[in-house]
């Protein structure tokens, strides 16, 4: 990864961190996209496990500082899926979309999980309905945004000689 | 997504992910009093750009969620202050009836007024308010004909009475016609509604006004109480300019109506019998009528002054055309006293009418102090009771 293509995924990176605090707000909607899975599931593929679980424990503390209710459980959800992320890229074909929005879905799917059994903020059936059903409309609606990202930036995250 | 470069992982990416597993479990069981320094630290310094985005977010999203509930509450608020509006201009509209029912004192009723509609009269009222329905009739002692009111002046005349109901002749119909004159009757006229240009409507002009008399703009019209309907004094108009007219022996002036028709809502309908008492002094002030009772006054003493002066003069010339004709020879008798019983043979001629100036309203009677002129010698003998007897 050159330079450019670095400074352009990082650019990215910060830009999909301000959406998901300026653009989710807007919605307030149970099923909402998540930007902030999406841009680490952008980096994880680009770094080593290691830093994508660290670039994931970043931002997990980010979102735990927000919600100090569940503060660690972000930061839990977001290492193992950043680590994952990374350490499955082998497996994703570079131009399936398909596949990607999979993954996308998975990645949002697998953090919700994560969060909402180990932050304990959700019991019985109330984190069964939300695990089955809100969290999949949010993990469809965040893999079509992340396809939709990955289309439209790809210009930005790839370099002109490869 | 394309295949990166970079290998699937080592020992160590996975002794650092083992280790941010296990500082994040650690802060999930750390207790408040440590987790919240820790948080507070991350948002004041990374997260404070964030939260700052979360905030304008959630503020536009309550904006806009508050947009039509905040719409709805601003259009109530303007009806309301509409409302407001209309109360504080009925409620200044009540105060000045209660004022001008403070200074009628009696012989009057108070009723509310709507306008006729428009198309019950046909085309005659060209878009115009030309007629009122009141809810008091003869039941509560309406008559035709009855003065009707407002505490701005005047608004019409009764036209038809029902138990219950009266129809009133707004002056803006075309039959109205109504004696006006000004506040120091100099100048009298028949005040009509002008049934000019449109630009004009409900406008009053006053025709009649003798070629003499000219009116500044801004004069007030009162009613002159001639015609037997409305008592004198109660205002009309006030005057806007002179009407070029094809009567060359008359002027005829445009007058503003004292009261619009959109201010008609509550009006007094004077009684006959206090329309016979008068309103001197309900509309014009006090000292406008001591002023005129002073300026008749005055007229009268100038008035009686002049007769004196043409008495003496008589008697001068009387006394001059005796001694002539006794020195001439010719036999002069005296003349014979009046008998009191029977009429006189040369009855006096009627007693001069009244200055123009003087004010029928406070008249003076001055026959006290006013002599009654000397019989003049006539100018022909032999025509009328002679004084002159040949020798």
């Amino acid at each position: 990864m050159n330079m450019a293509r670095a400074l352009r995924t990082i650019v990215l990176f910060a830009v999909l961190i301000a959406l998901h605090y300026s653009v989710r707000p807007l919605f307030a909607a149970r099923a909402s996209v998540d930007f902030l899975v999406i841009a680490l599931l952008l980096a994880a593929v680009r770094v080593r496990p290691g830093a994508a679980a660290l670039v994931g424990f970043l931002l997990g503390l980010l979102m735990d500082s927000l919600r100090p209710g569940t503060f660690g459980a972000a930061s839990l959800a977001m290492t193992v899926i950043g680590y994952s992320a990374s350490w499955l890229k082998p497996v994703f074909f570079a131009d399936n979309l398909p596949l990607n929005a999979f993954f996308f879905f998975v990645g949002k799917w697998g953090f919700d999980a994560i969060y909402l059994i180990v932050g304990q903020r959700l019991q019985g059936r109330e984190l069964v309905i939300q695990l089955l059903l809100w969290s999949p409309l949010a993990a469809a609606i965040t893999a079509a945004v992340g396809v939709f990202l990955l289309v439209f930036a790809r210009p930005l995250t790839e370099s002109r000689s490869s | 997504m394309r295949r990166s470069s970079v290998s699937q992982g080592s020992r160590a990416d996975v002794i650092v992910t083992l280790a941010l597993v296990v500082l994040s479990l650690l802060a999930l069981i750390l207790p408040p009093a440590v987790r919240d320094p820790v948080a507070s630290a991350v948002r004041q310094t990374a997260g404070v750009p964030l939260i700052e985005l979360q905030e304008r977010a959630e503020n536009t999203r309550a904006a806009f969620l508050a947009h039509d509930s905040t719409s709805r509450v601003v259009d109530s608020l303007a009806l309301e202050s509409m409302d407001v509006l209309a109360l504080r201009s009925e409620n200044e509209h009540l105060r000045e009836l209660l004022g001008l029912a403070a200074r009628l004192r009696w012989g009057f009723l108070v009723s509310s007024a709507d306008f006729l509609p428009a198309n019950a009269l046909g085309d005659r009222s060209l878009g115009r308010e030309v007629m009122l329905t009141l809810n008091v009739g003869s039941r509560s002692g309406v008559a035709p004909y009855s003065p009707v009111v407002a505490p701005q002046g005047v608004v019409g005349r009764v036209r038809s009475v029902d138990p219950t109901s009266s129809l009133v002749e707004l002056y803006s119909h075309e039959n109205f016609r109504l004696s006006a004159m000004t506040a120091d009757q100099r100048v009298l006229g028949i005040v009509r509604p002008h049934l000019g240009d449109s630009k004009d409507e409900y406008m009053l002009e006053m025709g009649g006004v003798q070629f003499r008399d000219t009116l500044d703009a801004g004069t007030v019209i009162y009613t002159s109480g001639l015609g037997g309907t409305f008592p004198a004094y109660v205002p009309v108009g006030t005057v806007v300019r002179e009407l070029g007219t094809a009567e060359m022996w008359a002027r005829t002036y445009l007058l503003s109506p004292v009261v619009r028709p959109g201010d008609i809502r509550t009006v007094i309908v004077l009684t006959p019998q206090r329309a016979v008492a008068g309103v001197e002094g309900v509309w014009v002030s006090a000292p406008d009528s001591a002023a005129r009772a002073t300026a008749a006054v005055g007229d009268s003493i100038r008035a009686d002054s002049l007769a004196r002066a043409m008495s003496a003069i008589a008697a001068a010339t009387r006394q001059r055309l005796l001694d002539s004709l006794k020195a001439a020879g010719v036999l002069v008798e005296p003349p014979r006293p009046a008998s009191p019983a029977g009429p006189p043979a040369n009855p006096a001629p009627p007693s001069p009418s009244p200055a123009p100036a003087a004010s029928p309203a406070a008249p003076v009677d001055d026959s006290a102090t006013r002599r009654p002129p000397p019989a003049l010698p006539p100018t022909v003998p032999g025509q009328s009771g002679s004084l002159l007897r040949a020798p």
